[in-house]
């Protein structure tokens, strides 16, 4: 039987050469923008400072930043909004400031201080402690987190008093090195697997060294391949949508599923998946998705393996 | 961090703080002692810089050493780029450099670089037949105008932290020790060269990674590996080892990506070895291999997802 996808008639070769790899579709803007957040302002602030410049209607942002934290906070938009569970996915990179002899509630600067103790850790304690969390380590997020115990968030629960026993999460420390000593002050980059708190790190940090520490700045230096210094600020950002120029700063949404097998499909195969049709293909992939592309170079699903063999379905349409 | 290959032509136009060695592998004594530069030049405001020798000089002054690095110059540049150094001056260390008088070693460090500080081990030395010690340097900063300072050396979990105890640790497989070491996970990086495609057979297609002369990787044995293709990370399982059938007595490294289904041919990528699963094995059938491989990529993915 030939192969549907590709139309060889036994050996599939499942991949044309690459064509060159398109941004947006026709319709509008699709794709990620590689924001430096400001200091001072809530993730969401973000998103609706961008939902406003660009009158875009679908815009979201991939992995919250804390206020008081800086540096790279991606924005979805357009098509884009649905490969942010994938964004969210990826490895992180973060230089961190922690004052050590100062515990908080929130384990940050913004929250009430609980406890202070006199710090006298030698440097050699201080790195030691650090580098003992790298690797794969159960973390216990901090209170003060959006992450949901039956369906309520825990910094509701903590804003009213209400104390709920926190379950540690399975994360991965990297590398952890340490950039400068001050005592009290410790300041460190952190590369780190997605759903790690640092400021759980400068907590876990504090009572590793038996005086506490809370996290006092923090800059997001990458999430996966989009580094800080490819970041744009908000200012130009705006600029670019007055200036009509802002694709130029756009990054194709495929950008997010660079970890899946890419397969370029026939114009007659691109057509079927755009509908949402199932697919067959003689070859067999490793992978559980394939991203496909038009010939066009445009990027228009993720295909998921299917229950029959050699059966991917259109798990997410990108183009229509 | 500017890099510096040729000294000849830099003029600096403020003093530097500096230190000097193989800075080979960039582990956490080297990071406390770059620390320590970095700091004392924000804190006089000067510049920061660090001298990379390479090749090693053991390797230079005795070509029959055994020793293997633990980082390709590419490397140790990479590592060395986020702790904050203003230069790195990567210096080609060779016989005749080795011949070269202490006092001639300093001369451009103090004309071309500005030297105002230097910062060294107790047992540190340079020039011919290591003559530039600390007491040499001392007086020699006294007649041209720079501070020389010893730094101790640390110890970390009870123990000094040195390249060729990290050497030891890869080279046993001990990979907890070495990660807290050296602050991350042990990693090769290479080219991923034509195999004999007996794993594609098998069906489990690897990888096959061609690794600097003389760089250092982990004892035989398999491991669970994180592996960086392009812009993503994958898990992987690798085998270290040497391949009595296929072998010209080279030792492998051959990397089964998890959920990756591509063509690495002549890429570059990086493997970390996150632990060692076991020894090479014999096996006395093909079928017996294959169900073994099978139960090593379970347990390097129950590894890398943590359960």
């Amino acid at each position: 039987m030939p192969c549907e996808t590709c139309g060889a008639p036994h050996a599939c070769p499942f991949q044309l050469s690459m064509p060159p790899r398109v941004a947006s579709s026709a319709r509008g803007l699709d794709g990620i923008f590689n924001v430096n957040k400001p200091l001072g302002k809530t993730s969401h602030h973000v998103v609706h400072t961008i939902r406003k410049i660009s009158g875009l209607a679908r815009v979201g942002h991939a992995g919250t930043l804390d206020p008081m934290a800086t540096g790279v906070l991606l924005i979805c938009v357009g098509q884009a909004v649905r490969v942010t569970e994938y964004l969210i996915d990826h490895e992180k990179k973060y230089r961190a400031r922690v004052r050590l002899g100062i515990e908080t509630d929130t384990y940050d600067a913004e929250g009430a201080v609980v406890a202070q103790r006199a710090v006298n850790a030698t440097r050699a304690q201080i790195e030691n402690a650090l580098a003992s969390f790298v690797g794969k380590i159960a973390q216990m997020p901090p209170a003060y987190s959006a992450i949901k115990k039956e369906g309520v968030r825990l910094y509701d629960l903590a804003r009213r008093g209400i104390a709920v026993e926190r379950t540690p999460r399975p994360i991965e420390i990297f590398s952890i090195i340490v950039r400068a000593i001050a005592l009290p002050d410790v300041e460190f980059d952190v590369h780190c697997s997605k759903g790690t708190y640092v400021r759980s790190l400068a907590h876990d940090l504090g009572e590793a060294l038996g005086c506490g520490a809370t996290l006092t700045a923090l800059t997001r230096t990458a999430s996966g391949q989009f580094a800080l210094d490819d970041a744009i600020t908000l200012d130009e950002l705006r600029a670019a949508f007055e200036n009509k120029s802002a694709e130029h700063y756009l990054n194709p949404l495929d950008e997010a599923l660079l970890q899946f097998q890419a397969v370029v499909v026939t114009e007659e195969i691109a057509r079927r998946v755009m509908l949402g049709n199932s697919v067959n293909c003689e070859r067999e992939y490793a992978t559980r998705l394939l991203r496909a592309y038009a010939p066009s170079g445009q990027c228009i699903a993720l295909l998921e393996r299917g229950r029959r063999a050699g059966e991917w379905k259109p798990q997410k349409v990108f183009a229509s | 961090m500017e890099i510096i290959r040729d000294l000849n032509p830099v003029h600096l136009d403020r003093p530097t703080v500096l230190t000097i060695g193989s800075f080979d592998g960039i582990h956490r004594g080297h990071q406390y002692l770059i620390n320590r530069v970095v700091a004392r030049a924000q804190e006089i405001g000067a510049a920061s810089a660090l001298v990379t020798l390479h090749p090693h000089p053991k390797v230079v002054l005795r070509p029959t050493s055994p020793l293997h690095y633990l980082s390709t110059i590419e490397e140790r540049l990479d590592w060395l780029a986020p702790l904050g150094l203003d230069y790195v001056v990567v210096f080609p260390f060779s016989l005749e450099t080795s011949q070269v008088r202490a006092r001639d070693f300093v001369r451009p460090l103090v004309e071309r670089l500005r030297l105002g500080e230097i910062f060294c081990g107790k047992d540190f030395a340079l020039g011919y037949k290591r003559e530039g010690n600390v007491e040499f340097l001392r007086a020699l900063g006294r007649e041209r105008g720079f501070a020389v300072t010893v730094v101790e050396p640390q110890a970390f979990d009870g123990q000094i932290v040195s390249s060729s105890r990290v050497r030891d640790l890869i080279a046993h497989g001990e990979m907890a020790a070495a990660t807290r070491m050296l602050g991350r996970y042990p990693s090769v990086r290479g080219r991923v060269i034509e195999g004999d495609k007996r794993g594609r057979t098998l069906g489990f297609p690897t990888a096959n990674l061609a690794v600097a002369e003389r760089r250092l990787i982990p004892a035989d044995g398999i491991y669970a590996v994180r592996v960086n293709i392009g812009a993503a990370w994958f898990g992987g399982a690798a085998n270290i080892g040497i391949r009595p059938t296929f072998d010209k007595g080279q030792r492998l490294i051959e990397v089964f990506v998890l959920d990756f289904d591509g063509d690495l041919y002549d890429q570059v990528i990086e493997v970390q070895f996150v632990k060692r699963l076991r020894a090479e094995m014999k096996f006395d059938s093909v079928n017996a291999l294959i169900e073994q491989m099978r139960r090593d990529v379970l347990t390097a993915r129950a590894v890398l997802e943590g359960k």
